[in-house]
């Protein structure tokens, strides 16, 4: 699967909540590998891997068996364990099949079928010998002969959710499955058990004759069910079940442990070539302490699975070249493993052209080493000129500046140019539509002067530098009317509620897209319930009231105002998501502590989530891509310049210019586009510049930056510089300008469809400008330019470089046949237009 | 460096521009849409034409003024008019100005055979006036202007920018205050489509770069006060904040070293009793002063005045000062809770300010059990930008009693105390935009006080065309004929009763009277068919706010504007004998 296919998969699973009909893919258990590549000597842990034998040419260097070390409690609890090789080269082998495993000390414990089982209380040491290494464990036994006590949340619940009942295509729906509802993913068992034992009178099950229940007789299709068979009568799963009936159908102890976090053995895989397998192990970290093997209740799936594949009980098999993490999930936990199964290796000196500049290209070249791609050579001046200006400042250089800039001979003259782009008035601008997008500034919501006002805003605070910390903290704490104030406007959203606050703060300031928490605890990511609304709760108090214009809203930190859950209409105190629950002074404005701890230089999501977005600007790409979508399972490609660079934006204390320079100023940025032959799909790690469709606002400028004529903006200068997203413009709808509904910049789109390429060959936005009196094309032939001049000084216009001969004596014979140089001109400024190279950001 | 005045004026404009006054409008009433010129200098006579309807007769033209037109009655000052021509939809007037008539917006209204009018604005400047000469919409072509000066212009369309060029000095401070023409018109402005100027304005220097720029410090005005770093040409611009334009959206723009007032503290004191207090803003005195100490001496009856200083640079703006009626005590701070609160005895009035943006101020004061209190905040009303909310706590931290908004944005609560014992009143400015002396409120804390008081309407239309009660200060009666109109007793604080309505007339005017009418209640949507019962003496009843009254003019009751009618209202007020007069104007006009 790919990783938009996850994505989607992502989005499903959340649509999927009001799904009616059908049964969808992640109603199944996690999917079974194809036939052919199924090791068939390896099902489960107990039987011996396929290609246990070490990497050729690779010497053992150690071997490690895992976990380390654990606790056994109750009758006949048991760990699976595994004997993990690591090689001279890096890379890492399952050795359990070939390992000799045996045991010493006090405590009773038996090895059987690939697992450490319970026989009485005490320590032992279970020791591994594989390849002339030798590796041991630390076990202790507890409670040894106490039958353990049923939990229905830590037992059962995850039972419902390995066999897919509680998904959301099936009973996990809102409206539930053939009148019977679960919570969706099991995330609210008191909810469950009330549904399976209590409800119907208790006719789900039969205490009597346990066998009997429809709670074990559907989903072994004993009798008709509409979700098919979900497990077989006498597996793991329904003896599970089985006994638990037979138990009495116990709830939970009274103070039933909770899971507080899930550990995966291993969560690193590197391997150096495909076609390998690796059985996963899960354990479970309850909050009283106690742990469990919970591998075979564990769900699985993989990111890309173009390089692994992950079957139902955990086994990763390897299936190509490059990077890919196993996402694996245990009722409100979330881990991954992350597998690396790098390229072909490459002759070395094929990155001796890659001269690191600054950290940003330390930590890309170390990443292009360890994923054996190597960069491409640097960008030309006329690519980085045209480039940083579009990156920069949402426009590209006329004529005149690439001229001086291709003439000039200064060594430094990259760097300076850097500085004057970032010094630039349409620097402001741009950033400020770019803010106004992410900021979901739109006139139709900001109505009246709203949009105006907060526009203005934003502009100021990037025109005066504005530490990006306080630019936050302003619009977090704002109060005030949406006229007079500009970061009010913030508040001022469609349909004002608390939870849709909480959802746009993280979103934007955070990178966290917490909205399926509103429904279920995030099945993505550690993001609970509490997490949702306890965030929200910051907002509870935040309302308005309006002002003297029908459409003016005045917003302030009123003395009551509650979040509650929705379902136990508690009400919610406000919590940082995955922290703590601050104390309010009897005043406090609820919102400042949430400012303070969202932009401390601390909280590694702030830092990490503006240093993505700045290089998604720049590079096309955010480092994690969507680039509001930070979570464990959607890993950063290349996690040291992430945190580089974050750490960078509390150095230069916010000043985001202090890390667009050295973006701007590294040998990264300064790749050039045209691939080599080992990066030709390479969109992750930055060995060469990717080409990008300019935004639909920058493109019509550069368009009328080419043809030397302005276009109707109203009183503003150019597309880029319009506060208003409503403005009437045909092109710059058609191009995709963002709608502004969402706080996401995942609005604009860098699509292209059939309407754009018409658009462009025979609409009006290019040919009216073309002819126009006024145009570049009318002004060289007004000034008497020869042909060759003309041509020159278009390509300069549209391109940004001279054109090669072989252009020159296209255009030249272009102009030979044309009627009359006017109309050979502009046949040629037309072809220039519609080329790739100028259409696209390269 | 610049300053913005972030709202002497402003809430005071908020507060006339509040919904609750733009109650709508009686189609077919005299009334001025507008004037033109709609300015003149101090000093100048002009000649204007007024455009409405039901102007048809008029033979005067009534001039007044009142910078704080809520808090202070309106009154002539000194402008004449001479009225040349009228017909219904026009009168043509030549408007002479005296040279010491108070800078701003005047109010005009015809005296027509028909009526009073309902009012437009005039605005009087202390600079001599210019008017803007397209094309000067950028730097490059912007008109050069002599300062001081005030111009007059208009933001014709949604791309116009009208920008003018003047020479500053390094150090001094020039103060851009722009005079828009429909704000004090809120029945207008709710109607729909009808749309005001907006103003913005932009500081340049000569390269076209932007120096500074406000858009709402005076409500949808715009204020600016720059001081210079160095010599040179500067450039001001001026347009709608949302790109709008169009012929009426007229501007007069000052530029000058004018002194301005952006706040007093305390804002007021006792009556009778001399007020020292600070004043703050900008060019105070001949060297730019932006603080200046200064000795009032309050009115003896409590109301509310102007303050202006005078400078050699000229007038400055007016703020409010308040004559308050109890003894008065300035917060002390700290004070930001209720253990730490100033200690006041009631019935006390208490100037506080907002010192930090999250300042909180607190007073103490001791109740006793079952007295009936009144706890209310005077800001916005006042112009100031605070938007007050406060809490009364007993010593053991129960909140008794919280408001927010009650008179506009200012709170108002009415409390019964529990218990004898300590009380605090908690005061928070809640949308906590700003703090510094112009952050003032006034709190008065004092036992429940009975009156009364009236205000007539008349039915007409809101901006949809429904049907809605119109606020009135004037009634016409045709000879021989009668006209109907509603009275509104506004009972404060409790009072009961039977409340007397009696009619009283200036000597030049008699045999005018007036009835109740009671109307037979409607059956379902349909009128009664049963005849409205008159009653010759009017009287509000217990438990009634509003009674309906017929005025009869006798055929022979000579035409005209008869300007001191007054309704005299008969009552008790706290079990004893109360009265409130209630003027009004009423036209006779001829058969």
């Amino acid at each position: 699967m790919s990783k938009s296919k996850f994505s989607a998969l992502a989005a499903c699973l959340c649509v999927g909540l009001g799904a009616t009909a059908g049964t969808p893919a992640d109603a199944a258990p996690a999917k079974k590998k194809p036939a052919a590549r199924k090791p068939a000597a390896r099902k489960s842990a107990a039987k011996p891997a396929a290609k246990p034998a070490a990497p050729a040419g690779a010497q053992l260097a150690r071997v490690e068996i895992v976990p380390p070390k654990f606790t056994l409690s109750g009758k006949g609890s048991a760990q699976r364990y595994l004997v993990l090789g690591y090689y001279a080269n890096g890379s890492m082998k399952d050795l359990t099949p070939s390992a000799k495993v045996t045991k010493t000390g006090t405590g009773g414990v038996r090895i059987e079928n690939g697992k450490i089982v319970a026989v009485s209380n005490g320590a032992a040491t279970v020791s591994a010998a594989v390849g002339g290494k030798t590796t041991t464990m630390s076990v202790t036994v507890q409670n040894a002969s106490d039958p353990s006590e049923w939990s229905f949340a830590n037992e059962i619940v995850p039972v419902l959710t390995k066999a897919g009942c509680n998904s959301g295509g099936c009973h996990g729906s809102p409206s539930g499955r053939g009148g019977f509802r679960l919570s969706l993913y099991g995330y609210e068992p008191d909810y469950d058990y009330d549904q399976i034992v209590k409800e119907k009178k208790g006719a789900r099950l039969n205490l009597n004759s346990p066998t009997g229940s429809s709670l074990l007789q559907k989903p072994t299709m004993k009798v008709p069910h509409g979700g098919g068979m979900r497990f077989k009568e006498g597996s793991d799963y329904y003896n599970r079940m089985l006994a638990w009936v037979k138990a009495g159908a116990p709830k939970q102890p009274e103070f039933d442990p909770r899971l507080a976090r899930i550990e995966i053995f291993p969560n690193e895989w590197t391997i150096d070539q495909p076609d390998q397998e690796q059985q996963v192990i899960v354990i479970a970290h309850r909050d009283d302490g106690t742990s469990q093997d919970v591998t075979q209740y564990a769900r699985y799936n993989t990111n890309d699975d173009a390089v692994a594949e992950v079957d139902d009980d955990g086994i990763i098999t390897s299936t190509g070249k490059g990077e890919t993490i196993i996402m694996v999930r245990y009722l409100g936990g979330v881990g991954v493993v992350s597998l690396k199964v790098p390229r072909d290796p490459v002759p070395a000196s094929t990155y001796d052209n890659f001269k690191p500049v600054n950290y940003i290209d330390d930590a890309v070249l170390e990443k292009l080493r360890e994923v054996r791609v190597p960069p491409s050579g640097p960008a030309s001046d006329s690519e980085f000129i045209r480039r940083a200006y579009i990156d920069t400042c949402g426009l590209i250089p006329t004529p005149e500046e690439v001229r001086a800039f291709l003439d000039s001979k200064d060594p430094n003259k990259r760097a300076k140019l850097v500085d004057s782009l970032l010094n630039r008035p349409e620097f402001v601008q741009y950033w400020a539509l770019k803010w106004s997008d992410l900021l979901s500034n739109d006139s139709d919501v900001k109505k009246g002067k709203g949009n105006q006002v907060f526009y203005r805003w934003i502009k100021d605070s990037i025109a005066k530098n504005k530490p990006y910390d306080q630019f936050a903290r302003e619009l977090i704490t704002a109060t005030g009317s949406a006229y007079r104030y500009g970061p009010a406007n913030w508040y001022n959203i469609r349909d004002y509620d608390a939870l849709q606050l909480g959802s746009n703060t993280s979103q934007v300031f955070l990178g966290i897209r917490m909205d399926c928490a509103r429904c279920h605890n995030h099945p993505f990511e550690a993001w609970s319930q509490m997490d949702y609304y306890g965030l929200a709760a910051f907002f509870g108090k935040t309302k308005f009231k309006r002002g003297v214009d029908e459409d003016e809203r005045i917003f302030y930190a009123a003395v009551d105002g509650d979040v509650k859950h929705p379902r136990t209409s508690a009400v919610v105190e406000p919590k940082f998501p995955a922290g703590d629950f601050p104390t309010f002074g009897p005043d406090e404005d609820r919102r400042e502590k949430l400012a303070q701890w969202i932009t401390s230089p601390s909280n590694p999501w702030f830092k990490r989530s503006i240093a993505n977005r700045l290089w998604n600007n720049f590079l096309g790409r955010g480092i994690v891509q969507p680039v509001d979508d930070f979570r464990l399972t959607n890993p950063a490609s290349n996690q040291k310049l992430l945190d580089a660079m974050a750490e960078k934006v509390v150095a230069y204390k916010f000043d985001l210019k202090g890390v667009m320079r050295d973006i701007l100023n590294s040998r990264t940025y300064q790749t050039t586009s045209v691939h080599n032959q080992w990066n030709v799909n390479d969109r992750f790690y930055n060995s060469r510049a990717w080409p990008r469709r300019m935004y639909a606002e920058v493109l019509l400028d550069a368009i009328c930056s080419a043809t030397g004529v302005r276009d109707f903006f109203g009183p503003y200068e150019r597309a880029v510089a319009v506060p208003d997203n409503r403005l009437n413009n045909g092109f710059l709808d058609l191009f995709g300008r963002a709608k502004r509904d969402l706080t996401c910049e995942c609005e604009r789109t860098e699509d292209s469809n059939v309407t754009m390429v018409l658009n462009l060959i025979n609409g009006p936005t290019v040919n009216q400008k073309l002819g126009s009196p006024n145009g570049r094309v009318m002004q060289l032939l007004n000034a008497k330019k020869t042909p060759d001049q003309i041509t020159e000084e278009l390509y300069l216009a549209a391109l940004a470089r001279k054109p090669t001969e072989k252009e020159m004596a296209a255009a030249l014979k272009l102009f030979s046949k044309a009627p009359n140089p006017k109309e050979g001109a502009e046949d040629l400024m037309w072809g220039l237009l519609n080329m790739k190279e100028f259409l696209l950001n390269h | 460096m610049f300053y913005k005045r972030s709202g002497t004026l402003t809430a005071l404009c908020m507060l006339l521009a509040s919904p609750a006054l733009a109650q709508g409008r009686i189609p077919d009433a005299p009334s001025i849409t507008g004037i033109v010129p709609p300015s003149g200098q101090r000093g100048a006579t002009v000649e204007v034409t007024l455009s409405g309807q039901g102007m048809e007769g008029t033979k005067e033209l009534m001039c007044r003024y009142s910078a704080y037109p809520n808090l202070i009655p309106m009154q002539s000052k000194g402008l004449k008019a001479q009225v040349l021509s009228a017909n219904d939809g026009q009168v043509k007037a030549k408007i002479t100005i005296p040279a010491d008539a108070p800078a701003g917006l005047h109010e005009i209204r015809a005296l027509s055979s028909r009526g009073v009018t309902t009012p437009d604005y005039f605005y009087v400047s202390q600079y001599a006036q210019h008017p803007e000469k397209e094309p000067n919409n950028d730097v490059s072509r912007s008109q050069k202007v002599t300062l001081p000066i005030t111009l007059a212009g208009v933001v014709q369309g949604g791309n116009d920018r009208d920008c003018y060029s003047f020479e500053a000095k390094a150090g001094e401070t020039l103060v851009f205050d722009v005079e828009g023409f429909k704000r004090f018109a809120p029945g207008q402005n709710d109607q729909e489509g009808i749309v005001y100027l907006d103003s913005f304005i932009v500081l340049m220097d000569q390269t076209g770069q932007e120096l500074a720029y406000d858009d709402d410090s005076s409500r949808v005005d715009a204020f600016l006060a720059y001081t210079f770093p160095k010599d040179g040409t500067y450039t001001v611009g001026i347009r709608d904040s949302q790109y709008r334009g169009r012929g009426d959206f007229h501007y007069r723009l000052t530029i000058g070293k004018r002194p301005t007032i952006t706040a007093i503290f305390p804002p007021g004191g006792q009556a009778g009793g001399a007020l020292s207090t600070t004043v703050y803003g900008y060019n105070l005195d001949g060297k730019g002063a932006t603080t200046m100490r200064r000795g009032i001496r309050l009115p003896s009856q409590p109301g509310v005045d102007e303050f202006r200083i005078t400078t050699a640079d000229g007038i400055s703006n007016a703020v409010p000062v308040v004559a308050g009626a109890i003894p008065e005590t300035p917060e002390k701070e700290p004070n930001d809770k209720a253990t730490s609160a100033t200690s006041v005895i009631a019935p006390v009035t208490c100037s506080g300010m907002f010192d930090t943006l999250d300042d909180v101020d607190g007073f103490r004061f001791q109740g006793q059990a079952r007295q009936s209190m009144i706890f209310e905040v005077e800001a916005a009303r006042l112009g100031s930008p605070v938007d007050p909310f406060i809490s009364v706590v007993t010593r053991s931290g129960k909140v008794i009693g919280t408001n927010d908004d009650a008179v506009g944005m200012d709170s108002r609560l009415e409390v019964t105390l529990p218990a004898s014992e300590e009380y605090a009143v908690i005061v928070r400015n809640q949308t906590r935009t700003g703090f510094g002396p112009q952050f003032y409120y006034r709190l008065t804390i004092r036992p429940r006080k009975q009156s009364f008081s009236a205000q007539l309407q008349q039915e007409g239309i809101n901006r949809l065309g429904a049907p809605v009660n119109v606020n009135v200060d004037s009634v016409a009666v045709e000879q021989g004929g009668e006209t109907e109109f509603d009275l509104m007793l506004n009972r404060r604080e409790g009072q009961s009763g039977d409340v007397k309505v009696i009619l009283s007339l200036p000597p030049n005017i008699k045999g005018l009277d007036i009835d109740q009418v009671i109307k037979p209640p409607r059956m379902g949507n349909m009128p009664s068919t049963m005849p409205p019962k008159i009653i010759a003496d009017p009287v509000v009843k217990n438990g009634q706010n509003r009674i309906s009254l017929k005025i009869k003019a006798p055929e022979t009751a000579p035409p005209g504007n008869y300007l001191n009618c007054i309704l005299k209202l008969e009552g008790t007020a706290d079990s004893k004998p109360f009265t409130a007069e209630h003027p009004f104007w009423v036209t006779v006009s001829p058969k």
